[in-house]
């Protein structure tokens, strides 16, 4: 593995995070999707002081999580609409250029529509959590797809939750 | 541990009220409360455009003084406001802004309003459609008809704006409300069709009242005021003539006029150069109050002047206007750039916060007193003696007609202390109460707008005429405004009698004007029993209606029998088989010792034989008196010193030469009998209106009266003078099944005739009358003999 | 049927009701704080939480800062003036003021402000944890889920959510996974104090898809797929659904504010994969991004938007009678009957008692 291929990956590893946002942020689970591995795996975990214990509060497996979004139009959801504002901190390839592990800090906002009273609320945006990526890329052909997603939040606060992944 | 204390639960202190020593605080709060109260909750409120819901399901959500309201048009295009509450368990039905009810819901269907809680169904107009596990819950005790939404008035005007008042009963309706305080941009908001193409919000830290005040105060090149009721104003440029719209359409790309029209408590229509702006508030606390900006421009218009319109507005209106512009000063005390402007508003809220607001008597003054101007135009064109009609009866109308016919030239003025145009009356005790819905249908209307226009007749409806000055001929409006007259026609009506014991009670009704069957539509809807007291027509017809309607039915009459007073027994008896035939409880020749009623609300009865009767509704038809106070505190002359009908000569004028009275309020002197009906009204009108306008009195018809029970018609002609012993019956079959007449005859002579389904027979009845016939009594009965040129003429 | 006029809309329903003041006037919230809140035995947390000598775990109960501490082993619960760590290790309680306490029902930690508890942990739950007693008593627990939620609405709202099941409606998942005959049939059974329990039936989670049977980590000594629930007065919920456990603890914050933690327990003894087969049971349906929490929360804005302070006084319908089976309203009927005990006034009619009260008491 030259540096030069090092950096290449490395750009590529930013771009796919920053389009992962794009996605997520309009909703759109299928090029999400495209941009995960068979073997993807996503959790929501947070580190709670007050139980002095570490926690999940959301996992799946690919096939889930494509389970879970087919079957959000039968779910009442409170649809204001998420904007992750996304950081990549650290990027390290390895394993020759075929694996690689990134960090990103996000700070995700609410723009309210439907939540409490519209009237008043929607279209406010509201600060609705802070956390970090931990991101862990497969490589082929010098193309990363995520294999593994951990969403570590700050918050234990998470009032009405959501239905959404993060 | 000495940290600090750091809780994530900061807010358990954060009502003020929790801070009892801070007083300025609650009494604050308290303040805001009675302003939405008092004030929000009663006015007509531009809560959005027609634009925003362009399609049959559309929605669009909003809110007034606190409470949650959804708009939505229904399959007809008509728009319908309803509470956003779920009257099951009080949650927020519709949670998004915007949207369309076509596509079902999580929890719901398409083409419904659901509750996502627990899937509680609705339609556009607020009818409950669906419980779920209605049965099993609720068994019989409750139903999704007893789950109707709240219903909202709801106005469609002004440019295409949604009006929506909380209230029930509004102290104007929205055309009055407005009158003429939009006409200055009357003419560029209607020559288009208008969409809304800008939206933003601004949440100010300031309360709402003190960001209204900086406005008024803030009318940049705006000098000229003019100030309206209700607490309104306008400013427009000096420059232009406003409501010059030059040629009669949204104002051109060009256009540079600015005016601006304040709407109490705080709806600006702001029209500056080729743009429209329109603000409303929305207080959200004592100190913190949304304000929502919408542009408008014409649905027509072209790209580019789309483009010209929009910079313009942005840099007057839009969220990030230019400094010289700007329309709040957060935390900022009011400006008194305009001090006239400012007391205007102030003195309006003022007197909403005084609670007078209920119908008090300085609004409805007011009211007429905006009518009058309204007005001025309509009259001055007007020459001749002018008349006054007090009260806008079948009678009242009548006359303005016939007066009209008769090719009298002067004006007409009809005071009437009811809400909304005169209605008739008689399909209010029949049809109208099986109806669903709570508006009053234009076709039961005595006559349609453009009638009054027409002829030039101007009714001023909500204006109790207080009192007369015969010598002055003038009369006193609402406390204080008077309007002279040549000459004066009284057609007050009568008014129901009541029962003592009924006043104030909740569900117990009279039924006489169209708010009353209101009442009892709307009571009905969520009863199941009835009690009537009185069988006499109007409470058969009730009885008939609900019945109906599906509810246990029970009349009640004091007399020996049911239509004692104003038909012949034969007929009584078979309305009485027809009602019990129904399943009516009919009681005779007992009476009503009490009426129970628990926490002011009705019960039931309990009769003078002990037995008692549950009901949820209570109707008391026991007749009608005349309402003749008017005339008798002016000293015309009535029945007895303080009541009574007002006694009348054959030219219906009273003791007073220039003041007639018709309708149920007058009586004939050579008359002993009192007739109540539509008849009567029509005639005594065309008798008046021939002896005002000097023209030969109509053709006097016999007495003729209809009324419609089940699928029963009855028509009668002629008097039946009841309790009269030389006066008999005969039976005389219909043409077809079902159909039967009671011929009333002394001696030979025939005196009236009362006929159930069959018209036929009731022609030939009504041409006997007329042509003073008499057929042969001992024939009559006889299906194929024929009464008419019989030969019998009455003596 | 016909949508109503104000007066139809305001009139006395025909069925059970209480009155909206209920859930948003200060004055009666004040009256919670001292006649309930401050009264009644509260599962502050769970003892979990304090495994070790020195542990502490502090709480708010009825607007006073209260920790408790581990002392060997015993637990011991003060009035704490002033604390500023939810949870740690190491305190100094020297003259703090310590209030009665227990460990029941599971190990959760039981306090009282009451100087002088009338009733013991067990007397005041009267029998209405007996239905899962055997499952939540045999193994020792901990808790290895945690969140809260602060919502602009009514503590009670959230109890009554929790009280009636009638909002399956709302709730896709417990469509699929649970309208059947035998769902239907489960009943609500009203104990002493105003608490409730629902019997158990056994839910078909593989009916929605992605979901698994959850048969095999059922807790101890309960049939696979079962649940239970027991709704505690004034406001503690526990909810044993086959292989999960949870509690939800209210602390009012306003009459229209509440906090509400979530609690999800396993055995201490499970394996990591048990752990974790556990965990996802309990995140699917309850978890901050489960399927059911998400719309129940929703729910309880949204009631908590229509009767925030200042809104009209409406009438909340409580009278769905199915001889007490799942979809009766049963459990708010005997909760409010005990409520209104607690604070001597009439739910549907709380206002008028209330100004009486206030002026006896001036």
């Amino acid at each position: 593995m030259t540096n030069a291929s090092a950096v290449e990956i490395e750009k590529k590893i930013e771009k796919i995070i920053y389009q992962t946002a794009l996605a997520l942020d309009d909703n759109d689970w299928k090029s999400w999707f495209d941009l995960c591995d068979d073997a993807f795996f996503y959790s929501i975990t947070s580190f709670s002081p007050e139980i002095n214990k570490k926690m999940t509060y959301f996992s799946g497996n690919k096939k889930e999580l494509v389970g879970l979004m087919d079957m959000l139009p039968k779910h009442n959801t409170d649809h204001s609409p998420l904007h992750r504002h996304t950081s990549v901190y650290t990027i390290d390839v390895g394993d020759e250029g075929r694996s690689a592990t990134a960090i990103s800090s996000v700070t995700i906002y609410q723009n309210m529509l439907d939540g409490i009273n519209s009237h008043l609320d929607s279209g406010e945006s509201r600060l609705f959590v802070i956390g970090k990526y931990f991101d862990e890329f497969t490589i082929e052909n010098g193309n990363p797809k995520f294999l593994n997603r951990e969403t570590k939040l700050d918050n234990r606060r998470l009032d009405k939750g959501s239905h959404w992944p993060l | 541990m000495g940290q600090s204390v750091t809780t994530n639960r900061q807010n358990a202190n954060e009502s003020p009220f929790n801070d009892n020593s801070n007083e300025t605080l609650k009494r604050g709060k308290e303040a805001f409360y009675k302003e939405q109260q008092n004030i929000f909750k009663n006015v007509w409120v531009p809560v959005c455009h027609e634009s925003e819901l362009l399609d049959p399901y559309d929605f669009r959500t909003s809110s007034i003084g606190n409470d949650n309201i959804i708009i939505c048009r229904a399959p007809d295009g008509k728009v319908n406001a309803l509470l956003n509450v779920c009257p099951h368990r009080g949650m927020l039905i519709e949670r998004r802004p915007q949207g369309s009810f076509l596509e079902g819901q999580a929890s719901g269907n398409p083409k419904r309003i659901t509750c996502m809680f627990h899937a509680w169904q609705f339609d556009m107009r607020g009818n409950c459609v669906y419980v779920a596990r209605e049965k099993e819950g609720y068994q019989d005790r409750f139903c999704k008809d007893d789950a109707g939404l709240r219903r909202l008035r709801c106005s469609v005007g002004f440019g295409g704006f949604v009006w929506v008042n909380m209230s029930d009963q509004p102290v104007a309706s929205l055309e009055y409300w407005i009158g003429e305080a939009l006409a200055p941009i009357e003419k560029q908001i209607s020559s288009s069709r208008l969409e809304v193409v800008h939206y933003h919000k601004e949440m100010i830290q300031t309360g709402y009242k003190d960001e209204i005040l900086n406005g008024l105060g803030r009318t940049v090149g705006l000098f000229n005021n003019l100030f309206f009721p209700f607490g309104h104003c306008a400013s427009h440029s000096a420059d232009e003539k406003i409501g010059s719209s030059g040629e009669n359409k949204f104002p051109a790309p060009s256009s540079t006029q600015s005016i601006r029209v304040n709407l109490f408590p705080g709806y600006v229509f702001h029209l500056d150069g080729p743009t429209l702006n329109v603000s409303t508030i929305t207080p959200v606390s004592e100190n913190q109050v949304m304000v929502e900006h919408r542009g408008l421009a014409p649905t027509n218009d072209s790209e580019q002047d789309r483009l010209s319109r929009s910079k313009h507005y942005n840099s007057i209106f839009g969220p990030f206007r230019s400094p010289k512009s700007e329309s709040s000063t957060p935390n900022g005390k009011p400006e008194s750039k305009n001090p006239e402007l400012a007391k205007h508003y102030n003195e309006e809220w003022s007197r909403w916060m005084d609670e007078h607001y209920k119908g008090g008597s300085d609004l409805s003054d007011r009211l007429v007193a905006q009518g009058q101007r309204a007005n001025t135009d309509l009259e001055s064109d007007l020459a001749g003696p002018k008349v006054v009609v007090v009260g806008a009866s079948h009678a009242g109308i009548a006359f303005a007609d016939k007066l009209r016919k008769n090719n009298f030239t002067g004006p007409i003025a009809i005071f009437d202390r009811q809400v909304g145009g005169p209605m008739e009356r008689p399909p209010l005790s029949k049809g109208f109460l099986l109806g669903g819905g709570e508006t009053v249908e234009a076709k039961s209307l005595l006559r349609q707008k453009k009638w009054y226009k027409n002829n030039k007749v101007r009714l001023k409806t909500q204006s109790i005429v207080h009192s007369v000055d015969t010598t002055q001929k003038t009369i006193t409006v609402n406390n204080g405004v008077i309007v002279n007259y040549d000459k004066l026609v009284i057609a007050s009506g009568a008014k129901p009698r009541e029962l003592p014991d009924t006043v104030g009670v909740a569900n117990a009704f009279t039924l006489r004007q169209p708010s009353d069957a209101n009442a009892i539509r709307q009571a009905a809807n969520n009863a199941d029993s009835v009690v009537i007291i009185g069988g006499g027509y109007i409470g058969l017809e009730v009885a008939a209606s609900l019945r109906k309607k599906g509810l246990v039915v029970t009349v009640i009459e004091a007399a020996e029998r049911i239509l004692a007073r104003v038909a012949s027994k034969p007929l009584a008896e078979h309305f009485q088989k027809l009602h019990e035939n129904q399943g009516v409880k009919i009681f005779t020749g007992i009476g009503v010792d009490k009426i129970d009623h628990e926490d002011g609300i009705f019960t039931g009865v309990v009769l003078s034989d002990g037995n008692e009767i549950k009901a949820d509704i209570l109707i008391t038809g026991i007749g009608v008196f005349p309402d003749s106070k008017l005339a008798a505190d002016a000293g015309i002359e009535t029945q007895r010193e303080n009541g009574g009908a007002i006694l009348v000569d054959e030219t219906m004028k009273t003791s007073d030469e220039d003041v007639y009275a018709i309708g149920d309020v007058a009586i004939r002197r050579d008359q002993d009998l009192a007739i109540e009906s539509v008849h009567n009204a029509q005639e005594t009108a065309s008798i008046a209106a021939a002896a005002i306008t000097n023209t030969s009195l109509p053709v006097i018809q016999t007495p003729w009266f209809w009324s419609d029970q089940y699928d029963t018609k009855l028509q009668s002609v002629g008097i039946v003078p009841v309790g009269d012993s030389d006066v008999y019956q005969v039976a005389r079959p219909g043409k077809k099944e079902g159909g039967i007449s009671f011929w009333s005859y002394r001696d030979e002579n025939l005196i009236a005739v009362e006929v159930v389904n069959d018209p036929a027979t009731y022609m030939e009845a009504r041409q006997c009358l007329d042509t003073k016939q008499s057929p042969d009594p001992k024939q009559i009965s006889n299906r194929s003999y024929s009464p008419i040129d019989s030969g019998g003429a009455r003596s | 049927m016909a949508p109503r006029n104000h007066k139809n809309w305001l009139k006395t329903p025909k069925v059970e009701y209480i009155s909206s003041e209920c859930y948003n006037n200060y004055g009666i919230y004040e009256q919670e704080i001292e006649h309930i809140f401050s009264k009644v035995w509260v599962p502050m947390c769970h003892i979990s939480e304090m495994a070790n000598d020195g542990d502490f775990r502090s709480t708010q109960i009825a607007n006073k800062n209260v920790v408790a501490v581990n002392r060997s082993g015993d637990v011991h619960v003060f009035i704490c003036p002033s604390i500023d760590l939810p949870a740690g290790n190491g305190i100094d309680t020297e003259g703090l003021h310590r209030l009665h306490s227990e460990i029941k029902h599971g190990g959760m930690v039981w306090t009282t402000l009451d100087e002088n508890p009338s009733m013991s942990v067990e007397e005041w739950t009267c029998g209405a944890f007996d239905c899962i007693a055997d499952a939540i008593d045999a193994e020792e627990m901990e808790v290895f889920h945690y969140h809260k939620a602060v919502i602009d609405t009514n503590y009670k709202l959230w109890h009554d959510t929790n009280s009636e099941f009638y909002h399956d409606f709302m709730h896709y998942f417990n469509r699929v996974s649970g309208f059947n005959d035998e769902y239907f049939a489960r009943k609500n059974i009203p104990f002493d104090n105003g608490h409730v329990n629902v019997s158990s039936f056994t839910v078909n989670y593989e009916e929605y898809d992605g979901f698994e049977d959850r048969g095999e980590l059922s807790f101890p000594n309960l049939p696979p797929n079962q649940w239970y629930m027991v709704d505690l007065f004034p406001g503690y919920n526990f909810n044993l659904r086959g292989n999960a456990y949870r509690s939800d603890i209210v602390t009012p914050l306003g009459p229209n504010r509440v906090l509400i933690e979530f609690r999800g327990y396993g055995l201490k003894k499970d394996t990591p994969e048990e752990r974790a087969t556990r965990v996802k049971a309990h995140n699917s349906i309850w978890g901050p991004f489960g399927r059911n929490l998400h719309e129940d929360l929703i729910g309880v804005a949204g009631q908590g938007t229509t009767m925030r302070e200042g809104t009209e006084t409406r009438n909340i319908l409580h009278g769905r009678h199915e001889n007490s089976t799942i979809h009766d309203e049963v459990g708010m009927r005997h909760y409010y009957e005990a409520w209104g005990r607690f604070l001597g006034l009439n739910p549907m009619n709380p206002l008028a008692v209330l100004q009486d009260n206030v002026q006896a008491a001036e």
